[in-house]
């Protein structure tokens, strides 16, 4: 059995961001060499998540929305304050919350060495507080 | 509408941190900010994203204290070459160096798009009326330069709040009248003191850079609202702030996002937002 890691930068370009991954993730099971087996995707970012669904642009900004009407800017959280460690104000509760809802993580079944994937399915990375650079890591295990 | 940010420092720039790995521990153990890096073009995608159109980029001379620099006045200048619609740059200087500091005012400003000097007395380890300092302020003056002075509140134990007391600036601004002063964070929490010098001084202006009570806009609402009062701000300040953010510890969108949102009149948020600093960097006339 393999087991293949790579770690993917990933640059957003708004404050939310929808970023379609589905194709990075097939480059990394073709270079991990795994015909059979299970892709795992994690962003190492707690202000950020991974989610499967269609990638039709109505939707992504439904996504969007959604979340922002969900768990909103404007309330009073807990988490913004001072954070002695980072040397900066913790401002974007919203962010991590949003995250949470999402998930950080999926995977995906491999198959003659392609992922198994549904017609109108894609796989997102969402930034909730960007523009950054991000991170993820990407895990492929099979034969 | 032009944006500009009065206050960023670049020190979280993954190309200088590569070349240079002592920034990464100083940035964390000095400088006090535990952050990820970034590229260069990331940020600047950033800055553009919310709509800033010039961004003040300050250095930080620490070389007497720390053996540092947050970043090198070399490291502010390649960003100004990649960039020059975007940045303008503030030169970290350490005035107790004498002629060495003179040299360096000399060698950057005016050239290279370098329109003054960013110093922080608190942490640089001066006081900021130090007679001694004083040839540099003159220098300042005759170069038409700008100086951008930390003032008030830092979380950096290592700062010594003594010499961010704002009235310490008091005998610069009465002596150096051509010399435009910025007094950064509004000297939070004297900014009353502050207030004093922005009133009494033409050539006294503030920052509105980080957030210390909370989120930006809840920061900015205790200030401009709670505190200073919406009237007071548009009648006796419109001309007089300018809006910073102190990336990265807060970024140029969040503070941007707060102005936004103040109550105060559209007129005079534009001021903050551009117009005031485009003011003093000489390029608009403004009523």
């Amino acid at each position: 059995m393999k087991i293949y890691g790579e770690y993917l930068r990933i640059e957003s370009r708004k404050d939310e961001d929808i970023i379609d991954i589905t194709g990075l993730l097939s480059e990394v099971v073709g270079r991990s060499g795994v015909n059979n087996g299970i892709v795992t995707v994690y962003t190492m970012h707690t202000t950020t998540g991974i989610a499967v669904n269609e990638g039709e642009e109505g939707l992504t900004k439904d996504i969007v929305r959604f979340l922002s009407r969900l768990v909103p800017k404007d309330e009073d959280y807990m988490h913004h304050h001072f954070f002695r460690e980072d040397g900066r104000m913790a401002v974007n509760a919203w962010a991590h919350l949003r995250s949470i809802l999402v998930g950080m993580h999926t995977s995906l079944p491999i198959s003659n060495g392609k992922i198994v994937i549904g017609m109108r399915q894609r796989v997102f990375f969402i930034d909730f507080d960007g523009p950054q650079a991000r991170s993820i890591y990407v895990q492929v295990i099979g034969i | 509408m032009s944006i500009v940010d009065f206050h960023i420092h670049p020190v979280n720039l993954e190309e200088f941190h590569r070349v240079d790995p002592n920034l990464t521990s100083a940035l964390r153990d000095i400088y006090g900010l535990r952050i990820g890096l970034q590229p260069l073009k990331v940020f600047v995608n950033q800055l553009r994203f919310f709509g800033v159109s010039k961004a003040a980029i300050l250095g930080l001379d620490l070389s007497r204290t720390y053996g540092v620099k947050l970043p090198s006045n070399e490291d502010l200048a390649r960003m100004i070459l990649m960039y020059p619609d975007l940045f303008i740059g503030f030169i970290g200087l350490d005035p107790l160096k004498g002629d060495e500091a003179l040299s360096e005012c000399e060698k950057f400003i005016d050239k290279r798009r370098f329109k003054g000097v960013k110093l922080n007395p608190a942490l640089q380890g001066f006081r900021p009326d130090d007679e001694r300092i004083y040839p540099v302020y003159e220098l300042l003056e005759d170069l038409g330069a700008i100086l951008v002075v930390h003032t008030g509140f830092s979380w950096n134990i290592r700062s010594n709040l003594t010499y961010s007391y704002p009235l310490l600036i008091e005998p610069i601004a009465f002596k150096f009248r051509e010399l435009k002063i910025v007094l950064a964070h509004m000297g939070w929490p004297w900014i009353w003191e502050s207030i004093c010098l922005a009133l009494r001084y033409e050539n006294v202006y503030l920052d509105t850079a980080d957030t210390f009570t909370g989120t930006p806009k809840d920061h900015l609402k205790k200030v401009f609202v709670e505190t200073l009062g919406v009237n007071f701000v548009e009648n006796f300040l419109k001309d007089k702030i300018l809006f910073g953010s102190n990336h990265p510890r807060m970024e140029s969108g969040k503070v941007l996002e707060a102005i936004r949102t103040l109550p105060i009149e559209d007129e005079i948020k534009g001021r903050i937002l551009g117009l005031n600093a485009l003011h003093i960097l000489g390029e608009v006339d403004v009523p």
